[in-house]
Parts: structure tokens; sequence; C-alpha cells
């Protein structure tokens, strides 16, 4: 009886922890530049102040069998093939995508960032070919990209 | 007839254009042109590096051409290109080299540090890529070996070189060569399947005979294999009664995708005996795989009717969709034409399906539209026009307020609006994001013509993204239309 006691109180606590965790929301726009080639797969990650991979927030592109051109992500991905992840479709060149995402205020001024890593069929890859720090600045300024995006622009909610 | 020649000759110097740059024509690499004239070429103003649409380069022209190491060792070193170049399907040069056999080229590239160990998009090494185009030099092999690849070495889903090899090495020299470095003839894969089942692909029934002879064990994946055939080719019913009947494997194997025989059979041409064959054998026509795919998905988008009709009589519900929403209806309006997509609807095919996106069919049709060539029939019209006549509303939205011609104008080409033109789409619709198809039209276009065609067809150009663009905004960052110094000023 104790033990489920307390095993009561620790999911009790456990619940509470978790609603407690604050969140924002951020507008994402994603803006691709006119590069010629197929649709770029693109992963959107969240990186901690030690530079590993965190979370990932988006991935755009469909077909799993690409995923593996994304090198510095999908060896973080391969770990554990499980997306929960938003997905949405490739990007071609051009073309745009809005998006939301949630981030926990607590990750902000910690060194972390948001990196935008992108790979065309054929084409070189691009492993940060936007990064940007989770700051209050960085989270509303417009970034340029380096490979295939031309910029990014968040929003606050 | 005046037209007509108008035409051709528009052809002809649009075609003229396209092959510009002469290192990138089979032509001219068939000519077997010593350095002095590759040099003569690029003196000329015909680029070294200039990848064509599908990411060939010169250097791959040569090397495939079979042009001298000489040559291609120059073509290497011209700015723009170099041992880290990726290429068609992310190979690098040592992949192409490593498959026509040029042991000397080989030998430098790996001097000059290329990945030994690059994945193309197949998930081949260079090594790979080698044994699994049949290459029989084993000198080439040698230098992987020498090089740091170690034989034993086990590829992706557990393959080696020898399994890799087996299909095409008939008289199984390459598999002896391969045993002296350490493989074995009874190696497998991840999976279990065995040097028979591999050769099983090019069906070589003397080749299975002596693979059994030399202690090689049959399984059942052989059949699937047998059926999957290899790129090229297809496998003949005796090859399948061979290993049904004779070595009695199961008929209804499947894949650990969940795919039988028949979802191989069905993309393949000509198959219709051997599907009929193995419908007898007990296979399902209607099984589906992991994706939710069925057999008849698959050969719906094929032109075989024949295959189709065969399908048909196994199948219960005709409106059965895969892991995308998507029915045998879908893959016909995606891929093939309008006789096959009528005959599924007239076998009770729901034209109104819409996918989990919630993209209906003319989503799918415009979606998959490429200009046809030459003499090719307009197939897209052709499918259009039944979508109509069967009901399907052309002008509503998609889930995400797209119109067709959001989707249309990503294509770039206005024969393909023009042919949407009498569908009623409202040209000024924006979808979910804000967007209108003038705005997407003006971010995608590489020149001004769709974007012209749009505004006299009436669309506006001061409607705002929710970012608060217009048209002419987003078409002055379009990198493309800077670079072609196209004006926009016609979208202020």
């Amino acid at each position: 009886m104790k033990v489920f006691y307390k095993l009561c109180l620790a999911l009790l606590l456990l619940a509470s922890f978790q609603a407690s965790a604050q969140t924002s929301k951020y507008k994402c726009l994603l803006q691709m530049s006119n590069y010629i080639g197929e649709g770029a797969y693109i992963t959107v990650s969240l990186i901690n102040a030690k530079g590993e991979y965190e979370k990932t927030l988006y991935v755009m592109g469909d077909d799993a069998q690409w995923y593996n051109s994304l090198k510095e992500w999908y060896k973080f991905y391969s770990k554990k093939p499980k997306l929960s992840a938003k997905t949405g479709a490739s990007v071609a060149g051009g073309d745009r995508s809005v998006t939301v995402f949630e981030i926990e205020d607590s990750k902000i001024g910690k060194g972390y960032k948001l990196r935008f890593e992108t790979a065309v069929e054929d084409q070189k890859y691009h492993a940060t070919d936007v990064e940007i720090p989770l700051t209050a600045e960085g989270l509303t300024a417009k970034t340029d990209g380096t490979g295939y995006i031309r910029y990014v622009k968040l929003s606050k909610q | 007839m005046k037209k007509t020649i108008f035409t051709a000759l528009l052809l002809a110097s649009l075609s003229g254009f396209a092959q510009q740059n002469s290192l990138l024509s089979q032509d001219f690499w068939k000519t077997n042109p010593g350095l002095d004239a590759v040099k003569a070429e690029v003196a000329k103003g015909n680029n070294p590096a200039e990848l064509n649409p599908n990411a060939f380069d010169p250097v791959v022209m040569a090397i495939n051409g079979n042009a001298s190491a000489e040559t291609v060792t120059y073509l290497i070193n011209q700015p723009g290109n170099g041992v880290k170049k990726p290429t068609h399907d992310g190979r690098n040069y040592l992949h192409w080299a490593a498959r026509t056999g040029d042991v000397k080229l080989v030998e430098y590239l790996i001097a000059q540090g290329s990945d030994l160990n690059l994945e193309d998009t197949h998930n081949y090494t260079p090594a790979q890529f080698a044994a699994a185009n049949g290459q029989t030099n084993t000198a080439i092999y040698d230098a992987f070996f020498k090089a740091g690849i170690d034989p034993k070495k086990k590829y992706k889903d557990g393959v080696n070189l020898l399994l890799i090899a087996i299909p095409a090495d008939k008289d199984l020299t390459l598999a002896n060569y391969f045993v002296s470095k350490g493989m074995s003839l009874k190696d497998v894969d991840a999976s279990g399947a065995t040097a028979f089942d591999y050769a099983a692909r090019t069906g070589n029934i003397d080749q299975l005979k002596a693979l059994i002879k030399a202690g090689v064990k049959y399984t059942d994946q052989a059949v699937v294999m047998a059926a999957q055939g290899s790129r090229r080719s297809a496998n003949t019913i005796e090859v399948y009664k061979y290993l049904v009947e004779d070595l009695k494997l199961k008929a209804t194997a499947t894949t650990a995708e969940g795919q039988t025989v028949l979802h191989f059979l069905a993309r393949k041409e000509n198959q219709a005996d051997i599907i009929k064959y193995f419908i007898s054998k007990g296979v399902d026509a209607a099984k589906a795989d992991k994706e939710g795919n069925t057999p008849l998905m698959l050969a719906s988008a094929g032109k075989d009717v024949q295959v189709l009709q065969t399908l048909l009589t196994g199948t219960k519900d005709i409106n059965a969709v895969n892991a995308k929403g998507e029915s045998a209806l879908t893959f016909a309006i995606q891929n093939s034409n309008a006789e096959v997509a009528a005959l599924l609807i007239a076998k009770g095919a729901n034209v109104q399906i819409k996918d989990k996106k919630g993209n209906n069919l003319a989503y799918h049709l415009v979606e998959a539209y490429r200009a046809p060539r030459g003499n090719q029939p307009d197939d897209f019209t052709a499918k259009l026009t039944l979508l109509k006549e069967k009901g399907l509303n052309l002008a509503a939205p998609q889930q995400d307020g797209s119109t067709l011609y959001h989707v249309a104008v990503v294509k770039n080409d206005v024969a393909l609006l023009k042919k949407l033109s009498a569908a009623g789409i409202d040209v000024n619709a924006q979808n979910a994001e804000g967007l209108t198809a003038l705005h997407k039209a003006a971010m995608v276009a590489k020149d001004d013509s769709v974007l012209k065609y749009l505004v006299s067809t009436g669309a506006k150009t001061n409607i705002k993204t929710e970012f608060d663009e217009t048209a002419y905004d987003l078409a002055g960052e379009n990198e493309l239309l800077q670079k072609g110094k196209v004006s926009v000023d016609f979208l202020k």
C-alpha cells in the first residue's frame, strides 16, 4: 500500500512538473533561394550548448529513404529512428514553408541553437545552412542562409 | 504546313542550345577524342565542370565514354572538379571508374584521396558499385583491398561483395576470386538470403544448379528476388517453375517490407502470364505491403490493361488506399493514361477520393504533370477531361486552400495553365498561407512567361501575403529572375 502511495505521489509530481515546463510558440518562415534542382530535404533541430542534437523539431521531405542525405542529423536520427517531430513536404527552389514551433522558455539564453540542415539530390549537402542562437534577439531576427535557404524569419506568436 | 516547319525549326534550335557543352555530349565521347581534342573544346569555352540536369559532368561522361586515364585526369584537375565532387546519384569519380574497370584511373583516384567509403543514394560504395555492375576485372578489387577495404566487410543489410556480384557472375569467376580473398559462397546477408537467392535475380538456371552443387542453400527469398529481377531484365516463367515446382520454394514468400512477387511483377512489362501463374499458386493479388501498396496500385501506374484485368479479378476493394491515402486510381491519374483510369472508374473506383493531406485526384494529376515530349500523346488533357466528365469539380480548392493554379505554376509551363483555363478556377484565390497563384509563381518562376499569363487572365497584383509582400516584392527577391535580368515592373 505504501509503495502504491509513493508511486501515486511520484506520478502526480511528474505530471505537475511537465505542466510547468513553459513553452512559447514561434512562427517560422523558411524561404528557399531559387537554386536549380529537386526539392530540398530539410530538418530543423534543437542543438544544445555542447553542440549536440537534442531534439528534432521539423522534417521537410516525405520519403524516409532520403533521410540519410542529411548526414549529420541522420547520425542522431538513426540511433532511434522514430519521429515525433512535425513533418512536411520537401521545399522546392524559390518556394517557402511556414510553420509554428514550440520551444521551452527555459532553453532561451542557455547556449542552445536552432539548426537548419539541407540536402538536394545530386548536390552539395549543407550541415548548417542556417543556425539561429536561441536568444531573445535571435528569435526575432531574419537570418540569411548559406546554402539552399535564402532566409529564415522567426516571430513570437 | 508552314506551322509544322516553323515548329520543327524552333525545336531544332532549342535542342541546339540544350546541347551547347560538347563535353556533356555522349556523341562527342564516342569519337574517342584524345587529350588535345578535349583541351581544344575547353579552349572554345565548353565548361569542364558543368553538371547536366542529371548531375553528370564532363569527367563522368569521359569515364563512361572510356576516355584515356590521361584525359580524365586532366579534366579532374580543372577548376570546379576534384575528387570530392558529388555527381549523379551521389557518386564520386571513383564509383564511375571502378564500374568501367579502369585500373590506372582507380589507383590514381585512390592516391588523390577519393573517399573509398562514400555511399551513393543506393547505398553503394565504389567497390560495391563495381560488383553490382558485374565488373570482372579483379585488379579493381585488388586496388580497393590494397587501399584498406576489408574483403570480408559486410555492407548495408549485411551483404558482401560476393553476394552483390553474383547475379551477373555467370561462370562464378568473380565468386572464386572473392573466395580466395576470404569470402565464402555460403555467406548470407542479414535476412539470411544466400548466394543462390541473389543469383535468382538474373535467373540463369545453369548457374543456380552449379551453386547448389557447390553446397549453397536456397531459401524462399529466391522467389521474390527472381521477381525483382535486375534493373533492365525480367525472368522467364521457366525460372519461376524451376524454383516453385522443382525446388518446392514458397510462391507466397514476402520481403521484410511485406511485398510478394506480384508487387514486383506488376511494375514490369509483359508479365500477365507470370502473374496468372502466381495467382494460381495462391499468391493474394490484393495483399498490401507495409506501406499499404497493393499489386493493383502498382500496376495502375503502368499501361498493361491485361495485367490490370487479371489483378482486378482478385481484388475485393478497388478503393483500398495506401498509407498516404492513395488508391489504384490515384496511381493511374499520376502515372498512367486515361484508358487505364477509365477502366478503374468503370470497375467502381471513386473519382472523389482525397489523400491523407486532403488533396483530390485533380491535384495529383497536375502535380505529376510533365510536358509531353515529341510525339507523346497528351495524356494530361485526356485524364483531366475524364475526371471532369465523371463529376470531379476542378475549380474546388484542396484542403490547404491551394487551387490547381497554385500547383501548376511550380511547373513553369504556360501550356499547362492554358489546359486548366476552362476549369473555372478563381485565379485570385489565396491558400491557407495567404498566397495567390501569382505570389507562388513570383517565387518559383524561371522567367516571366507564367507571371505575364496569370496577369493577362485577371490575376491581381495588389494582393499581399501574410508577411505583407506583393507579387512584385516576391519576384524582386527571385534570384533566377535577377540573374536573367527579367523586368518585373508589370507586377507593380
